[in-house]
């Protein structure tokens, strides 16, 4: 019954009082205007440096560099063991989640979620890309329930496209920033997991296992996006390694829902960004119905904000069409650039998220020796002692805008070399590419500009 | 094609190269420790004494004096320091920055922000 009462607040995104600014606690200390303005510089500089060096139109999209095949592809074993360690990680969050401390300071399965699952395999997957597809502890379940000759009982419609996913992307970063820390108390973490182990069962089973991990499960698409991006591509077939974001030019988007969970990645860590901020916070004091309602403003600015970022991106297409008069819809315009703004939404969740790892992070070493507080000393790291400062402001700094940057760069290219494989002459290349330019600057500009704002002093 | 690579690597250095020379400046900039020094009120659990954005230098030395009028434990997270505030009575949190970054500090029992300590590098 516990569980229940405390899960009512998520569901109608109520605060719980005296949980917030708890778990997440970020050490950085806003970028300093220089880098700001030196970062936004180099942004522009190389934009128009990717412009001029490339521009020569080849369609049908040749790939820069040889995908070298590295093994005949990823073994049965290596397989089986991050499926296991998939289901061995669901397993432990859930149990701690449940009967582990309250406290989640002494319970591993909060760190579990967001710093191992959400953060750090974020950006394994964007090395690696695989590594998720193997390990996904729901298809693992929903699968092995299922069996190989389960009939799914609906047809997909394929109209819908990733729109349960997108929803369902929605109410986990409502978890992150909108709960008021219900995403920091164990027994949330471990009842909303198990809540998802039946979600991805009931899709599985309703729409068949492939197609409910394809368009159904959250993370499928969001790992499976960042892995578009890796440098290193796994699959049972073959095993490449090619030049971060080959698969972003050869592919397209397939429907507008992708592009909006795209935008969405991007808008709600920017959004993040800004609600501890100054500015934020004397916009919200400004008038006594944002004072008394929080929750809801930020509910809506949430929901808002992909739209928001889409106004920009809609605009450079429609631009670029005017110039270059594509042979396509608009629709199709928007799908084939919308995978170049991935590396600026890994980028940006990399600027605004690494550094938990090594923060936060640091509080699974004496959780996961005791991980269901009975004073156990599994590993004998039960007393580590939390080191402060592992990376500096400057340092931090550093990682903030080369990250943004070169996520930047990234993208800049890739939204390049896609326009080289569609248009015909050099003149529509680079005409059409300078509204793209120009949003990946102001992207960028944005993003830097969010990471040097003030922050709000208490809350 | 192998060439357009290279100048992408090349062009990304360059940028990079130019923000961490600009920004090593700043890392290099220290002025020297000193002692620092500040006192905190709270009352019904506001600061209504003292700033709750402070500044300091990596290195200072810093002292935090707090007086509350309820029995509270005063905590700095990050540097996971706390001290013991009885009604009345002012405690002091002494400590050396030697890590940079920005630290709130709080009333544990009652979860209370007050305000964060910024330790410039």
């Amino acid at each position: 019954m516990r569980i229940l009462y405390r899960l009512v607040p998520v569901v109608l995104f109520v605060p719980l009082l005296g949980q917030a600014h708890a778990f997440g606690q970020q050490f950085t200390l806003p970028l300093p205007v220089s880098f700001y303005f030196i970062g936004a510089a180099a942004a522009l500089i190389a934009s128009f440096a990717i412009l001029t060096l490339f521009n020569e139109p080849q369609r049908g999209g040749r790939r820069v560099g040889k995908k070298v095949i590295v093994a005949a592809g990823l073994s049965r074993a290596g397989v089986v063991s991050l499926r296991v360690l998939g289901l061995l990680w669901l397993l432990l969050t859930i149990v701690s989640g449940f009967f582990g401390a309250p406290d989640y300071q002494q319970n591993p399965a909060v760190y579990l979620l967001w710093i191992v699952f959400l953060l750090a395999l974020t950006y394994a997957q964007a090395l690696v890309n695989g590594i998720w597809q193997a390990f996904n502890p729901f298809r693992t379940l929903a699968a092995t329930i299922l069996g190989k000759n389960h009939k799914p009982l609906f047809r997909y419609p394929r109209g819908t496209g990733f729109f349960p996913a997108l929803i369902l992307y929605f109410g986990l970063i409502s978890l992150e920033l909108l709960s008021g820390g219900a995403g920091a108390i164990p027994e949330v973490v471990a009842a909303i997991l198990l809540g998802y182990v039946g979600v991805s069962f009931i899709g599985s089973f309703l729409f068949g296992t492939a197609v409910w991990f394809t368009y159904g499960d959250l993370f499928s698409v969001f790992f499976g996006l960042v892995g578009k991006f890796a440098p290193i591509q796994l699959s049972s077939r073959e095993s490449m390694v090619t030049p971060p974001g080959e698969r972003l030019i050869e592919e397209r988007g397939v429907h507008l829902t992708e592009l909006f969970f795209i935008l969405f990645a991007l808008s709600s860590t920017a959004f993040d960004g800004i609600m501890d901020t100054e500015p934020w916070m004397s916009v919200m004091n400004s008038h006594p119905f944002l004072l008394t309602h929080p929750t809801l403003i930020s509910f809506f600015v949430l929901l808002l904000s992909p739209f928001l970022f889409f106004l920009l991106y809609g605009l450079a297409i429609y631009l670029m069409r005017l110039v270059v008069g594509a042979g396509y819809s608009f629709n199709a315009s928007l799908l084939r650039f919308a995978y170049s703004l991935v590396p600026i939404a890994i980028a940006y969740h990399f600027a605004h998220y690494f550094q938990l790892i090594l923060t936060e992070g640091q509080r699974l070493i004496p959780q996961l020796s005791d991980p269901l507080g009975k004073g156990w000393n599994l590993f004998g790291t039960k007393f580590y002692e939390y080191k402060v400062g592992i990376i500096g402001a400057a340092s931090g700094w550093y990682l903030q805008v080369g990250a943004i940057i070169l996520g930047h760069i990234v993208a800049t290219y890739i939204a390049h070399r896609i326009a080289l494989s569609e248009f015909d002459s050099k003149r529509h290349v680079i005409l059409g590419q300078i509204p793209m330019l120009f949003l990946m600057v102001c992207y960028t500009v944005f993003g830097l500009w969010i990471l040097s704002l003030p922050y709000a002093i208490g809350a | 094609m192998k060439n357009s690579l290279f100048a992408l690597l090349f062009i990304g250095a360059i940028v990079l190269g130019g923000v961490w020379y600009v920004a090593r400046e700043k890392e290099n900039d220290t002025t020297g420790a000193s002692a620092k020094t500040f006192t905190l009120v709270v009352k019904e659990r506001r600061l209504v004494s003292g700033d709750g954005n402070l500044q300091v230098k990596q290195g200072d030395l810093v002292t935090i004096n707090v007086t509350a009028d309820e029995e509270e434990e005063f905590h700095l997270h990050g540097y996971d320091k706390s001290v013991d505030l009885f009604p009345g009575a002012e405690a002091s949190l002494v400590f050396e920055a030697s890590a940079s970054g920005r630290y709130p500090f709080e009333l544990e029992k009652s979860k209370t922000e007050l305000g964060a300590i910024s330790i410039e590098p």
